[in-house]
């Protein structure tokens, strides 16, 4: 469904430039729960960046099955996003003037979905609807944001550091709760984390290092969120 | 310091430079204004030292007091005056001058020897035989230099000195209301004894100047209403002393309260919310400090250079403001013979429009960040605006509909962000009035010639030195009767000298009254006087009222029996026939004509000539100043408008990057981002511009009205809708400008930069 073939994405840096993608080529199928790791630095948020047309890359190609995303204008990129991707970023971003409803509305509204209950059901925040994003915890901004990305009904899910934030048991319940969406809709899920463990609830591993791919595995069979050994 | 200092003006530099703009402006309008009255005022009081009269007088000299002094009338002028002397307590002094005209130039000669009202010398010294002294601003308009030859007539003098004379500030010829024009009319002193060869073969004006003793009980309205006294008037209303003068002085501190009020309030509003934005801009991070250790004024030491983003601006408005002053002082007060007295840098102007705002807005700003990092390093952190904002916010949150989600988002957006909300508000408010003042101060000053010449259907109004019996000459003119009167004002205390013009009914079409709404006053039809709107204004009065008039010591009173649309002139106007029936004036006597006949010339029964022409040239010369002035106060509106828009619209997209990003990232179309973050602004911004135009209204109608009751003109306000739709065209593409600029910049900035900043 996307592949990137030799993308590439540097940064200035004083004189110099880091390249944070060297000539990356990688592989995700429909309802793919890919899980890319590494360690800090080596270029995780760049990729799915990168692959989610949030940012561009220097050089490379970027297919959606067969449209080139690094080929469309900023107004077709907007309208691509629309149609195909979710996020839930590493820092919330939530509005701050927003309250947790209006919040999850702003990604709901995007496809006219009014029925975003069980979502919200799923993932304990019907409690804090009316609160704003200042008033809730670390944990609870993180379940907000990931609410507001599904009642998108996105194609493929980027989750960037989606559990940094949680302790074992709501990290868990988290995770649980995406693989279940995953299972009742038809969406592949990109996930960045440092958690080792969590790569045993995926189909694909990408092991990034310096901005490069240095190891692309697939398991054969998955744990649940439960089974995960959380470190 | 210095670094901080250099990086907060960076982090700022859009405002910083808004604010320097906009106080350069104001301080130096301000200055302008402000040392172009001192200016004024200083020149003024330089002539209340050379021995000012009081007031001017001419006894009231009988047949019987005439006999007395064995039929010398000057003789028993003398007398008289001598006797009110001694009454009324106060010293007097006649005072003499000869017009001469020659070459198309009119001379005001007079004799070297007054102790009251002295001449002041300029530049030279004092005439000797052969020589002469000429008025300053003469010479300076026809650049005349000492030493040059200067004839009247036969005569060639040398000059000797250019002068200024106190008692003709405004030298306004005789009662026919022509207007000094310095290029071509001319005051002269010559010696005594050169004065004497012009009393034999010119007429020579006498009047009298009286200043009082120290000891005097200074009973002016009695001296007012005393028989003895043929003409009695104070200086403040003398229109050749103070009178003019001080209404032009009077219009120009309007003017400058007026621009000034509004111009120092965008500045205050800049300045602050600039501060605003700044404490907020970097609030999480003086949290971080906070906690990390550093103390309160660490933390907001800095905010004390607001002493030089606004210290530095003022000062320079400050000396571009002094520079002007000269040129503008020229401007506004260039027909008035004053000595210009420019007094160097003042330290005290200096001090009120450098020094105090500059400290004012160091020690605000400073205060104002200690009150905000008071809290606890924590709750700065974490919870970035204040509550009440907040509270508001929660409170619109859960207004949003379930149909119009973007609607509600728009504005909770809106009134979350109360200081921008504000500030794009009065921008188009303040712009507003700005364009809209100048416009109609514009506007006014076109629509006076008109109103006032609508009257004239006539070239010449030929006045003669007294009634005429034989008219066979001026068949097709318009005759008139005309009589010097005092109108008693309410209070009853006050008299003011007016014209009274008792008109013939043969060829009344000359003389095109008409109403405020253009429909044609009969005269002749009328059982009342006919005012002009100025004296309506300036005396409170209206058709169908009753005034007091004085003719000849008798008081009459006499209705209103119309207002005319005129804006100028001491003129009241009534048919020949209720004439006679009011004040019992001869029905056969005439004194003067409005004609279109050009055969007077060289006639010696006749006073004076006024023509249509010379009208036109005193309107232009009294509104000229606010055609200009309205020039000026446009491009400085459009300046100071555009600036305050730019800011705070630039404010809109800044405050809602986040905002604009995040949505963009989400995928929703730049249109609805628009929609939602930024179309809101545009009609706030175009309500302000809403607002302004019923204040502007309101306010010019107020401004003019005060300055029609303070000069000798009336300043009609009318609302005009093109002016304000011109306006409104004007608001809107400076909005959409910006808005596409800022837009435009936005796009090319990426998600995360936005996101982390
Ligand atoms: N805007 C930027 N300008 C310059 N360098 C950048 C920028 N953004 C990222 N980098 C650099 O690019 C590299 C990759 O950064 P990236 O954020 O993708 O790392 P990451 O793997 O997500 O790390 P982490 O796990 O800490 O989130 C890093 O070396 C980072 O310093
Ligand atoms: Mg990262």
């Amino acid at each position: 469904m996307i592949r990137l073939k030799n993308v590439v994405k540097t940064y200035a840096d004083g004189e110099g430039r880091v390249y944070a993608l060297d000539d990356v080529s990688l592989e995700v199928e429909k309802k793919d729960f890919t899980v890319i790791l590494g360690p800090s630095g080596s270029g995780k948020s760049t990729l799915v960046n990168v692959m989610s047309g949030l940012d561009r890359c220097d050089m490379g190609r970027i297919f959606y099955d067969d449209a080139d995303i690094t080929k469309l204008k900023e107004k077709e990129l907007v309208a691509f996003r629309r149609e195909n991707v979710g996020f839930v970023f590493q820092a919330y971003y939530l509005l701050p003037d927003l309250n947790v409803e209006n919040n999850i509305r702003m990604g709901a509204n995007l496809v006219h979905n009014e029925d975003y209950d069980e979502i919200v059901e799923m993932l304990n925040i019907k409690d804090y609807l009316k609160r704003m994003p200042y008033q809730l915890s670390g944990g609870q901004q993180q379940r907000v944001s990931i609410a507001r990305a599904l009642a998108k009904k996105p194609k493929v899910l980027f989750c960037d550091e989606p559990t940094g934030a949680l302790d074992e048991t709501h990290g868990k319940q988290v995770l649980a709760l995406l693989q279940k969406y995953q299972e009742a809709n038809p969406v592949s899920i990109v996930m960045v984390t440092h958690n080792q463990g969590i790569s045993a609830m995926a189909n694909k591993v990408v092991r990034v290092n310096s901005g490069k791919i240095i190891e692309v595995s697939e398991n054969d069979s998955v744990l649940s969120a439960a089974e995960v050994r959380w470190s | 310091m210095g670094g901080i200092w250099l990086s907060m003006v960076k982090r700022n530099r859009l405002n910083i430079c808004g604010i320097f703009v906009i106080v350069f402006l104001t301080v130096a309008l301000g200055v302008c204004f402000t040392e172009t009255d001192q200016h004024m005022n200083r020149g003024l009081g330089e002539l209340q030292e050379l021995n000012l009269e009081d007031f001017s007088f001419f006894p009231n000299v009988t047949e019987e007091d005439i006999a007395d002094c064995q039929g010398n009338y000057w003789e028993a002028a003398e007398k008289k005056a001598l006797d009110l002397g001694k009454v009324y307590d106060f010293d007097w002094e006649k005072h003499e001058y000869t017009v001469i005209q020659d070459k198309g130039i009119m001379v005001r000669l007079f004799p070297d020897n007054r102790r009251m009202d002295r001449y002041k010398i300029v530049e030279g010294r004092r005439q000797q035989e052969n020589e002469i002294m000429l008025d300053y601003n003469y010479a300076m308009a026809n650049r005349l230099k000492t030493g040059e030859t200067f004839s009247i007539g036969e005569e060639d003098y040398t000059i000797s000195a250019f002068i200024v004379l106190p008692d003709m500030v405004s030298p306004i010829v005789d009662d026919t209301g022509k207007m000094y024009d310095k290029t071509t009319q001319c005051l002269a002193v010559v010696s005594e004894e050169k004065f004497k060869v012009y009393e034999d073969t010119e007429s020579i004006h006498t009047i009298y100047s009286g200043i009082f003793r120290p000891s005097s009980k200074k009973e002016t309205n009695a001296m007012k209403r005393d028989e003895n006294f043929y003409l009695f008037m104070e200086r403040d209303e003398n229109p050749q002393i103070f009178s003019a003068v001080n209404s032009q002085i009077n219009m120009n501190r309007i003017i400058m309260g007026f621009s000034m009020g509004i111009l120092s309030s965008i500045a205050v509003l800049l300045v602050l919310i600039t501060v605003s934005g700044q404490i907020k801009g970097e609030y999480k991070n003086l949290g971080v400090l906070k906690a990390l250790g550093y103390t309160n004024w660490e933390l907001t030491r800095k905010y004390m250079s607001y002493f030089f983003i606004v210290g530095i601006p003022a000062l320079l408005g400050y000396f571009a403001g002094h520079w002007l002053a000269v040129p503008f002082y020229g401007l506004v007060f260039g027909n008035f013979s004053v000595p210009l007295v420019s007094g160097g840098v003042m330290p005290g102007n200096m001090l009120l429009f450098v020094f105090v705002p500059a400290i004012f807005f160091a020690l605000a700003a400073l205060l104002w960040a200690m009150f905000k990092v008071r809290k606890p390093a924590l709750t700065m952190i974490y919870n970035e605006a204040g509550g009440a904002v907040h509270k508001l916010a929660a409170f619109r949150n859960r207004k949003v509909q379930k149909s119009g989600y973007l609607k509600g988002v728009k504005s909770i957006l809106l009134f979350s962000k109360a200081m921008i909300f504000i500030f794009v508000l009065f921008s188009g408010f303040a712009l507003g009035v700005q364009i809209q003042f100048a416009y109609t101060t514009y506007n006014m000053t076109s629509s006076i010639k008109e109103l006032v010449l609508q009257e004239y259907n006539y070239e010449n109004n030929i006045r003669f030195t007294e009634v005429q019996s034989d008219w066979t000459k001026y068949q097709g003119s318009l005759k008139y009767l005309c009589e010097t009167v005092r109108l008693k004002a309410e209070s009853g205390s006050e008299y003011y000298n007016l014209n009274l013009y008792a008109v013939g009914g043969q060829n009344a079409h000359m003389l095109d009254l008409r109403s405020k709404n253009g429909t044609a006053i009969d005269l002749q039809q009328l059982d009342g006087v006919v005012i002009n709107q100025w004296m309506s204004m300036k005396y409170g009065l209206k058709e169908g009222d009753e005034i007091t008039v004085l003719l000849d010591n008798e008081e009459y009173l006499i209705p209103v029996a119309a207002v005319s649309q005129s804006v100028y002139g001491t003129n009241l106007y009534v048919g020949k026939e209720t004439a006679g029936k009011l004040f019992g004036l001869d029905s056969e006597a005439y004194n003067g004509i409005f004609t279109n006949d050009n055969t007077v010339s060289g006639d010696e029964n006749v006073l004076s000539v006024t023509t249509k022409t010379e009208m036109g040239n005193i309107i232009g010369q009294s509104t000229d100043v606010y055609v200009i002035l309205s020039v000026l106060l446009f491009v400085c509106g459009l300046v100071v408008g555009s600036i305050t828009l730019t800011l705070s619209l630039a404010g809109v997209v800044q405050g809602n990057r986040k905002y604009i990003s995040l949505m963009k990232v989400l995928g929703y179309t730049e249109k609805e981002c628009n929609f939602t973050v930024i179309n809101g602004y545009r009609a706030v911004a175009v309500i302000g511009f809403a607002v302004s135009i019923p204040y502007t209204i309101a306010l010019c109608t107020v401004m003019f009205r005060m300055i029609s009751i303070n000069s000798n003109m009336a300043y009609p306000t009318s609302i005009n809708i093109i002016s304000i739709l011109c306006c409104l065209l004007i608001t809107v593409g400076i909005v959409e400008i910006i808005l596409w600029i800022f837009r435009k910049k936005l796009q090319k900035v990426s998600f995360r930069e936005i996101m982390e900043a």
